[in-house]
């Protein structure tokens, strides 16, 4: 017989008997019904409180937990862990049910809050401290002096320091008292916790604890665990990425990786790469410098191959005030003389100087990859070998837009140089000189601005190149095309102006005040001399500002911004905040405000005051500058107190400007973690705000870009056909740059909006605003001959301070349309490049796990539009839907070998132009059976065969990529390293960006890849691309 | 143990049978039986494993000696606590066991004494407990008449009632009954009169004298007046509706409102 209680009260009534030992039977009873009668206990739990308060009572730890489990019951958190602290051992961790997991999650959350409050506490502490005691030695110190100086003194000071002594007693007594304020952990929680980490660790579950300790701060538990497990390795890197990326407070940061570059520097093999990973984190120079000179030193290839592979990484991650100190830092070899030649004897190295040479060209090696230039000049080379643009795009676009409309001629222009960014390809203009000859004013600053888009990075020859359009001096031409020229040359040696600047300032001197040179000079200048700092150049440029010219000024206000870029300069800060206020122009306000937040970068906290300041003025474009303030003080740290402020200027915000930016500035906070964006701003994308729609568009594009997020394109889509103009635009832009890189096989949706894009423009009707966009955002889609996505982040995921600069200044494109090009500062080439120890590019093989064409280049548009021109204009729309439905279906005849027949059906009266081009295709898969020929035969015999195989059946499931390749953003997980027998990577996570091969047979000779031209040396010797022949302009 | 115990109930149930019982020595006789029935698993047994008839039905005649002892001693704390205790051997445990002959007895005091307090509710649930069958069973059908009369606020019904209360034990309760009765008239005339002849306040109140009456006025701060009873109107705060805020609160909606997207 079995019986079901349906109440506890004859049992809670025990608790009122005046008997110990019953009150203990009852409350035992009740800790296995508590479960089942929570509810009824819970009208008595005074009582059971009381006994657990009650210090005679023998069985208080029985009456905690049976009040921890009434009120975890009712759903009081806070209590229940209080009394399960009070339960001590009754409480046991070990338990799994629902009660012990929510209360150990609970306690886990409450004491990470405290300790992090508490650490922070300690950590103020220990900075005021240090000052103090920084603060006492000076004056001491003074003190000192002032006895030698004037022994008279002396009783004075004596009186002095003790009145000092009382005052530092009295501080300290402060400190005690504000001690005993901060909050305590209590022991017991403290005790839970512990005994948590030790079952974790009895049960292997290493990853749980470790997070759960960095997010405590338990150092102590941190070290404890990487000792502890095996796989170390695996921990560190674990534990190294957790520190990276999750923890916000920066000293603790620091802290954390202080301990894990203890760790790694005890080990017995050293890890160079992840050292010199963490000493950058930490800012420590000179141990870098150290280790990248003892890496030289060693004798061993492979340690040098480590040295330039860390100098490359360095050169993309690190600031490039760290760079320039690194670079000092690094010992200056002393030159080898050369050996003199003694009767007639050939003379030669000793053995002791060739060391020394060889140790010099090392040196100089490294140096120059810090300084950026190799890596610049490998990725120009890669630009132009890989070029895949397809012009014809952009051909058909042109043709479609009224030359007359001088906002989109010079938008092909630009569209153009977007196209061509850095492949030195000027073919385009070359054969539209007479068309280009009638575009004026800005337009022309724009066109000629584009030079430098196309040569971006060709430092070398960047005054070859633009040398026609150059300020001479002696009047030549147009004041347009000589600011053009200027903004060009700092568009080319974006931040490795140690060249042009002085010419850029040369020219700002001497343009007699010409407001639109100086407007081509100060963005120069500012793009050239990025973050430098200089208080000279900072002077010019301001000098510019208080002339109070609206164009030039706007100019000057960024480029004081790009010149300070991060460096917090309050003096630079003030000055520009006066003048903000004393100056009419609108537009200098702007660019005042837009290089104030330049200024902010990367500051976090330190910034707070600013923005406060900002956006409590009464000005909309200050409070507009707030915005970006924010969104370049916190970029990429997904801060939500910072966003919550934006989220809430974005719906408040009286003006639309400042919502706008207020929206755009989400996406630079959340960039890193871009699959989060689309749901952020799913709301914003759909409010009623215009301003707020195109903003959300907006950072969807830059957070997005490059990764083709289904999620981004389903909320881009409605807003392509928005119902206001300038959504639209902002919307096709922004699909342009989720869309970079994809083809048809990832993302469908790409041909279908190229088509957008060309019926946009070639649409009568559509509002001029719109078909902006839409060159815009074809020229974004292939940007880069195809080669380039844009990112904010490096590819190790930190921030990439000129990308971000980039596209918040691309972002004011708004107001002023010449500042698109700045979103060439964020393209960057997804490429692999493998070099070996001469910094050459060997030939050399990568696999690429997946199918070709998933990752294929877009097909070019080429021959097809051949045929239509052929053909009379007015069949083209007639014909389009005919047309997709055979390209699908040629394309599956390539797939399946067999394009020589053809269906009858399809043969209807459109044959004529069908068999010319089935005709084309087949010359053009002649062609590439030639070619693919060609290669069979260099390969070897096996592999022929295998090659046949796959041609034969189904397309391959892998593809075998030379040196350099393009790798998309998708691709990189596919690529392994296994193909090539003779090159391995010496950084093994490396599978983009600039790889360091150690060569397995160094005695065999080395093949070479060409290289298409030479900029660093034998300058004389190579031939460059001519630039395009001046064109004349129309004067109106 | 089972020898200790029988000896025990014997005497407890000896003590709590005589007219007067020394309270002292009946309380410490309970508490001890009680730790052996704890120890020995008989109070409350856990509902896992077949249940022990004897000891449940030994567990259920000490604990109604219990309640029985309470009422005698009149200790209305110590008689809730254990009618609570009791119950669980009726509805629970008693499903399976023959019924105690004193089970409507002890449920029809409780149900008394939550009439006598006025806790109407906490009335009917229990009366729910109880089979339907019941009801005519002399203890429960005078607590069910009470409630009526109660209900129709004939309170001249309850005193005729009251004299003849089913047991002895009620009577405790009966009393009770009568002065809560008493509070309730009191509190009404409070609210229906300014002012009350002193006879009809006697007839009113149910007392037996007017020297009563005037006890009365005085330990409530009533005047008399002329043989009239003056009462003091307690000032009673209307609510008011809280204007200012309920606009801040509206304005400040309206706001949000607009501030969504």
């Amino acid at each position: 017989m079995s019986v079901v209680l349906s109440t506890a009260s004859g049992i809670i009534a025990l608790l009122d008997e005046p008997d110990n030992d019953l009150k203990t039977y009852a409350l035992r009873k009740l800790d296995s019904l508590v479960d089942q009668f929570w509810a009824e206990i819970s009208d008595s739990i005074g009582k059971i409180e009381a006994l657990y308060e009650d210090e005679e009572f023998p069985s208080r730890t029985l009456a905690a937990i049976v009040a921890s489990k009434v009120y975890y019951h009712l759903g009081f958190l806070d209590d229940s862990l209080l009394f399960a602290l009070g339960a001590g051992q009754l409480f046991d961790v070990s338990q799994r049910d629902e009660f012990t997991r929510t209360l150990i999650s609970k306690s886990f959350n409450d004491y990470i809050e405290k300790r992090n409050v508490i650490t922070e506490e300690e950590h103020k502490l220990k900075l005021k401290k240090e000052e103090e005691e920084k603060n006492k030695t000076k004056t001491i110190f003074d003190d000192e002096e002032e006895d030698s100086e004037l022994e008279n003194m002396l009783i004075d000071s004596d009186e002095d320091s003790e009145q000092d002594e009382g005052l530092y007693e009295a501080k300290n007594e402060r400190i005690l008292i504000e001690k005993t304020e901060v909050e305590v952990i209590d022991p017991r929680l403290e005790k839970v916790i512990n005994s948590v980490f030790r079952r974790c660790f009895l049960e292997k579950e290493f990853k749980e604890a470790l997070g759960i300790a960095i997010e405590a701060r338990r150092i102590d538990i941190i070290k404890e665990i990487i000792e502890m497990v095996d796989k170390t390795d695996e921990m560190l890197t674990y534990c190294l990425t957790i520190a990276r990326k999750y923890i916000q407070s920066r000293w603790y940061r620091q802290e954390v990786l202080t301990v894990l570059l203890e760790i790694y520097e005890s080990r017995p093999e050293l890890d160079y790469i992840n050292i010199c990973d963490i000493l950058l984190f930490l800012n420590d120079v000179e141990r870098l410098s150290e280790i990248l000179n003892e890496l030289i030193l060693e004798k061993s290839i492979e340690s040098n191959l480590n040295a330039c592979q860390i100098a490359f990484d360095l050169y993309e991650n690190a600031s490039q005030h760290f760079l320039n100190e690194l670079v000092l830092l690094l010992p200056d070899p002393i030159p080898v003389n050369k050996p003199v030649e003694k009767d007639g004897i050939v003379a030669e190295y000793t053995p002791m100087e060739q060391k020394r040479l060889e140790y010099i060209k090392k040196m100089d090696q490294i140096k120059s990859i810090l300084s950026g230039k190799t890596t610049i000049n490998l990725h120009l080379q890669f630009l132009n070998r890989n070029n895949k643009t397809d012009l014809q795009n952009l051909i058909r676009l042109k043709e479609k837009t009224d030359s007359r409309h001088s906002l989109l001629t010079s938008m092909i222009v630009m569209s153009h140089g977007l196209i061509s960014c850095g492949t030195t390809s000027d073919v385009f203009l070359r054969e539209n000189l007479g068309w280009l000859a009638n575009i004026s004013n800005w337009a022309k600053f724009c066109s000629t601005a584009s030079l430098g888009l196309i040569h971006k990075g060709h430092l070398d020859k960047a005054f070859t190149i633009l040398e026609p359009y150059l300020p001479q001096g002696s009047g030549g031409s147009s004041p347009y095309s000589e600011g053009g020229s200027l903004y060009a040359l700092g568009l080319i040696n974006t931040k490795h102006g140690e060249e042009v600047t002085p010419f850029l300032l040369e020219a700002l001197k001497n343009c007699q005040r010409n407001n639109i040179i100086q407007h081509g000079a100060c963005l120069g200048i500012g793009l050239s001399s990025m973050a430098v700092g200089d208080m000279q150049t900072y002077e010019e440029l301001r000098g510019v500002l208080y002339n109070d010219d609206a164009v030039a000024g706007e100019a000057a206000g960024i480029a004081m911004g790009l010149l300070m870029l991060g460096t917090g300069n309050s003096k630079a800060i003030q000055e520009m905040w006066n003048y903000a206020h004393q100056t009419e122009h609108e537009k200098i306000i702007r660019g005042v405000s837009v290089g104030m937040s330049l200024i902010m970068y990367g500051k976090e906290q330190e910034a707070e005051g600013l923005i406060e300041q900002l956006y409590s003025d009464k000005d909309s474009i200050l409070r507009y500058g707030a915005m970006f303030t924010i969104a370049m003080a916190y970029a990429g740290t997904s801060n939500e107190k910072a966003l919550r402020k934006l989220l809430h200027v974005a719906v408040s915000d009286v003006n639309d400007d400042v919502r706008r930016a207020a929206v755009i500035a989400i996406g630079f906070l959340l960039f890193k973690e871009p699959k989060q964006v689309p749901k952020t701003l799913s709301l914003l994308a759909k409010s009623y705000n215009n301003s707020v729609r195109f903003g959300a568009a907006m950072a969807l594009g830059i957070t997005c870009a490059g990764t083709a997020n289904k999620d981004a394109l389903e909320l881009l889509e409605p807003l392509t056909k928005d119902l206001n103009n300038i959504v639209r635009q902002g919307a096709l832009i922004a699909t342009g740059m989720v869309l970079m890189q994809s083809n048809e096989k990832q993302e469908p949706k790409v041909s279908k909006i190229k088509e957008q894009f060309y019926e946009i423009v070639s649409d009568k009707y559509e509002h001029k605003m719109t078909k902006m966009g839409a060159i815009l955002g074809a020229g974004l889609i292939d940007a880069g001959g195809r080669n380039v996505t844009i990112s904010m982040q490096t590819t190790t995921g930190e921030n990439d301070m000129t990308a971000i600069v980039g596209l918040a200044i691309f972002s004011q494109y708004w107001f002023w349309h010449p500042l698109t090009y700045f979103i060439s500062l964020a393209f960057q080439p997804t490429a692999l490049i493998g070099l070996n120890k001469d910094l050459n590019m060997p030939k050399f093989k990568v696999k690429s796990n997946a199918k070709p064409s998933l990752f294929a280049y877009p097909s070019p548009l080429v021959e097809k539009k051949k045929v239509e021109k052929k053909v009379e204009t007015a069949v083209l729309s007639v014909t389009k839907k005919e047309q997709r439905r055979q390209e699908e279906k040629a394309e599956q005849k390539k797939i399946n070998e067999d394009n020589s027949q053809m269906d009858s059906e399809e043969v209807d009266e459109k044959k004529i132009i069908e068999e010319e081009k089935e005709k084309e295709k087949e010359m053009e898969k002649e062609k590439e059976k030639e070619k693919e020929k060609e290669k069979e035969k260099e390969m070897e015999k096996e592999e022929k065969k295998e090659v046949k195989e796959q041609k034969e059946n189904e397309e391959p499931e892998e593809e075998i990529l030379e040196n350099p390749t393009r790798i998309t953003l998708d691709q990189r997980k596919y690529i392994t390293f296994d193909v090539d027998t003779r090159y391995k990577p010496i950084k093994e996570s490396a599978k983009f960006g600039i790889v360091m091969l150690l060569d397995t047979k160094p005695d065999e000779d080395e093949e070479l890849i060409e290289i298409a031209f030479d900029t660093t040396e034998k300058k004389e010797e190579e031939k460059e691309p001519e630039p395009p022949e001046p064109f004349e302009y129309f004067s109106d | 143990m089972e020898e200790q115990l029988f000896k025990l109930s014997k005497e407890f149930k000896f003590q709590v049978g005589q007219k007067q019982p020394d309270s002292i020595a009946c309380k410490k006789l309970l508490t001890k039986l009680k730790i052996v029935m704890a120890e020995e698993g008989i109070l409350f047994p856990g509902t896992d494993f077949p249940l022990d008839v004897k000891n449940v039905i030994f567990a259920r005649e000490v604990l109604e000696l219990a309640v029985i002892m309470s009422v005698k001693l009149e200790d209305m704390d110590l008689f809730e606590r254990q009618i609570s205790q009791v119950k669980p051997y009726y509805f629970d445990y008693g499903t399976e066991i023959k019924k105690s002959e004193n089970e409507l007895l002890i449920l029809g005091m409780n149900l008394l004494y939550l009439l006598s307090l006025n806790r109407i509710g906490e009335f009917h649930t229990e009366l729910e407990l109880i089979e339907f069958e019941s009801r005519s069973n002399p203890f429960i059908k005078f607590n069910l008449q009470v409630e009526e009369l109660l209900l129709d606020g004939n309170y001249l019904g309850i005193q005729t009632i009251c004299e003849k209360p089913p047991s002895d034990l009620y009577s405790v309760f009966v009393s009770r009954l009568k002065l809560s009765i008493q509070e309730l008239i009191l509190n009404c005339t409070n609210k229906s009169y300014k002012s009350l002849d002193l006879k009809t306040a006697k007839d009113l109140f149910m007392i037996e004298s007017i020297e009563e009456v005037k006890e009365m006025a005085k330990t409530n701060n009533w005047r008399i007046v002329d043989n009239k009873l003056f009462f003091e109107n307690l000032d009673e705060d209307e609510e008011k509706i809280p204007t200012n805020k309920v606009i801040r609160e509206i304005i400040g909606y309206a706001k949000e409102l607009e501030k969504i997207i």
